[in-house]
């Protein structure tokens, strides 16, 4: 994909002529606006100290419980489910959250716990909630699918910036590494810790929600890390969604025996219910963008669509149809065009 | 940094500025929208941006203009909006978003028959108030406003547009349907750069006039766009179908953009079939 910095000189030109007329003509106002605006924000200058509170959700097994809300200052972009299987010889981590500081307080808390070295460090995709705190664990214990790795070295910074602007002092000193190292297509088997506390692992690589999902079952607990594969009384997002591959992901992720499943956002819960929701959302998305084109409904009246009321339990669903709709509507009006 | 400003001091300063906006509010009677009352940005360039497009024309608030809008702008090169109304005897609609450096978005003005609901895609460079503005045939300009933010939702990083290598082999190209369900819905998608000018090295070049007509290339009105409408533009034009003239069978594009170039899509049949 060939893509040119047009933008930031876009941006930097239009921000100058831009202040050239706000200085001229009402620059007293737009001062206290701004004032104001900070105000409004409350936007803090210290830095947020993360609260790092695991949930013990099987034998060795912990989540860090994100919240179901935007990134904002206040949670420091601790949104997503971060997974830790934690022994004494050894211990894993399933994402590394948003920001360096997040991680720190994550390789405290396992010390604390008495957790052995950090073994191995996995991405389950590229998105910022889920891999900013890499740089706080060894490169060469990270692990990912190959399009997550490159999509985090072609676009980690960038990624990082935007979550900057978002959360602002929490992310202080998070800086985007790449994982070192990309696991082969198919299931990698790996084995933690030993005796009374080993775990059978598998990972698999599959795709939808990304170009590269990355999922965690333990054989020997019945826990499945799904990544944002699955969202739980949650509305999922799209910004790399394709739909088919996600569909066919969750089919896939059915067919896995286990008995308790972490999704990338939303409460833990036992099988099916949040690859259930997953896919009957997925598909009441469709079905809306498809009817909505067919109808001739413009982007932004789209904006209105009715919610579904069988996602009654689920949070953050304007928010995130309103997204899905710019990442996913205009593809379907161009089809609907075309017949 | 240790700059820290405590809960008291910021409750100072806002207590300070909303006492300045109170003082500084403009006195005019008409009735405001009560949207954004508080939002400080809203009137920053409000009459400055008046004075460029309408000058001294008499001019209110109206809750019968409508400026659908996200709240914030998941993708700032894509912004959908639409503008509906109900004005009778609509003449002329003026788009703009005020804190673009390019603020003009677009200008609809009628030839014949009504002026329609209109909705695009446009490029915003951050968080700006929008006004639309339609004229009746008494020359009062009726005013909505609305404001969109511009930081997306995060999990996308600042969206660079590509450069648009290929634009040659297709530009111009339209794809078209009439949706004549409800409304008379015209909804077409143009390939076009819609280049700004404002980018170095890359002049503007961008669709500027477009001419909606009947059947018979009988003009109904006249769409100006500016460059910040959004890179291959996707225009809704919907009329109510029982303002629509009698001798209305369909309706046509004739597209013209600054270099010159003229594009001219199908007749897109009342009764379904389009006709070259
Ligand atoms: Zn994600």
């Amino acid at each position: 994909m060939k893509s040119m910095p047009i933008k930031n000189r876009l941006l930097s030109q239009l921000r100058l002529t831009l202040r050239f007329w706000l200085e001229r003509l009402h620059s007293g106002v737009v001062l206290v606006g701004i004032l104001f605006f900070w105000m409004l924000s409350g936007v803090s200058f210290a830095a947020t100290p993360y609260e790092i509170k695991p949930v013990n959700i099987a034998p060795d097994t912990w989540v860090v419980m994100g919240k179901n809300e935007p990134f904002t200052p206040e949670n420091g972009g601790m949104i997503a489910n971060i997974g830790i299987i934690l022994t004494e010889q050894e211990t894993l981590v399933f994402d590394t959250g948003p920001s360096r500081a997040f991680a720190e307080a994550l390789s405290v808390w396992i010390k604390e716990q008495g957790g052995g070295p950090i073994r191995y460090v996995l991405n389950s995709h590229a998105h910022p909630d889920h891999f900013l705190g890499n740089q706080v664990f060894p490169q060469n214990r990270t692990y990912s699918a190959e399009p997550t790795q490159r999509m985090i070295v072609e676009q980690g910074p960038d990624l990082a910036e935007n979550l900057y602007r978002m959360v602002g002092a929490a992310m202080k000193g998070t800086r985007s590494v790449a994982p070192g190292v990309v696991l082969k297509e198919g299931v990698s088997k790996i084995v933690l810790g030993s005796g009374s506390s080993e775990h059978q692992l598998e990972v698999r690589l599959l795709d939808g929600h990304s170009h590269g999902d990355l999922i965690l079952l333990d054989r020997t607990t019945g826990v499945l890390f799904a990544g944002d594969l699955v969202f739980y009384n949650r509305a999922l997002t799209t910004p790399h969604a394709v739909l088919n591959d996600w569909l066919a992901a969750l089919d896939q992720l059915e067919g896995l025996s286990h008995s308790l499943l972490v999704p990338g956002h939303g409460p833990v819960h036992q099988k099916g219910e949040g690859i259930k929701q997953t896919r009957d959302y997925l598909k009441w998305l469709d079905k809306s963008f498809k009817q909505g084109a067919e109808e001739g409904w413009s982007m932004a009246e789209m904006l209105n669509w009715p919610l579904n009321p069988a996602f009654k339990s689920v949070v953050m669903q304007r928010y995130e149809f309103t997204r899905s709709l710019s990442h996913w509507y205009p593809q379907y009006e161009e089809n609907a065009l075309k017949q | 940094m240790s700059i820290c400003f405590t809960a008291k001091a910021r409750n100072l300063l806002l207590m300070a500025c909303l006492s300045f906006f109170a003082v500084c509010k403009p006195s005019f009677a008409a009735a405001q929208p009560a949207v954004d009352e508080a939002n400080p940005l809203m009137d920053v360039m409000w009459d400055y941006m008046r004075e460029q497009f309408i000058r001294d024309e008499p001019w209110q608030y109206s809750a019968r203009v409508q400026i659908i809008l996200p709240e914030f702008a998941e993708d700032s090169t894509q912004v959908p909006v639409m503008v509906r109304h109900q004005i009778a005897d609509a003449r002329r609609l003026i788009l703009f978003a005020d804190l673009n450096p390019i603020q003009h978005i677009a200008t609809y003005e009628v030839d014949a028959g009504s002026l329609p609901d209109i909705g695009l895609q446009f490029r915003v460079q951050q968080a700006t108030p929008v006004h639309a503005l339609v004229q009746d045939a008494s020359g009062l300009w009726h005013v909505g406003r609305n404001y969109v933010d511009a930081s997306g939702g995060g999990c996308t990083a600042p969206k660079k547009e590509a450069a648009s290598d290929d634009w040659a082999s297709n530009l111009g190209q339209i794809e078209g349907r009439l949706f004549t369900r409800n409304s008379h819905r015209l909804k077409v998608q143009v390939s076009h750069p819609m280049d700004t000018g404002l980018v170095e090295g890359v002049p503007a070049f961008w669709l500027n006039e477009i001419t909606l007509t009947d059947q018979s290339a009988t003009a109904l009105g006249r769409l100006n766009l500016s460059a910040p409408v959004s890179a291959n533009p996707r225009l809704t034009f919907s009329f109510a179908k029982e303002s629509a003239p009698e001798s209305l069978e369909g309706y046509q594009l004739h597209l013209r953009d600054n270099d010159g170039n003229d594009f001219t899509s199908p007749v897109y049949q009342l009764n379904g079939k389009e006709v070259m």
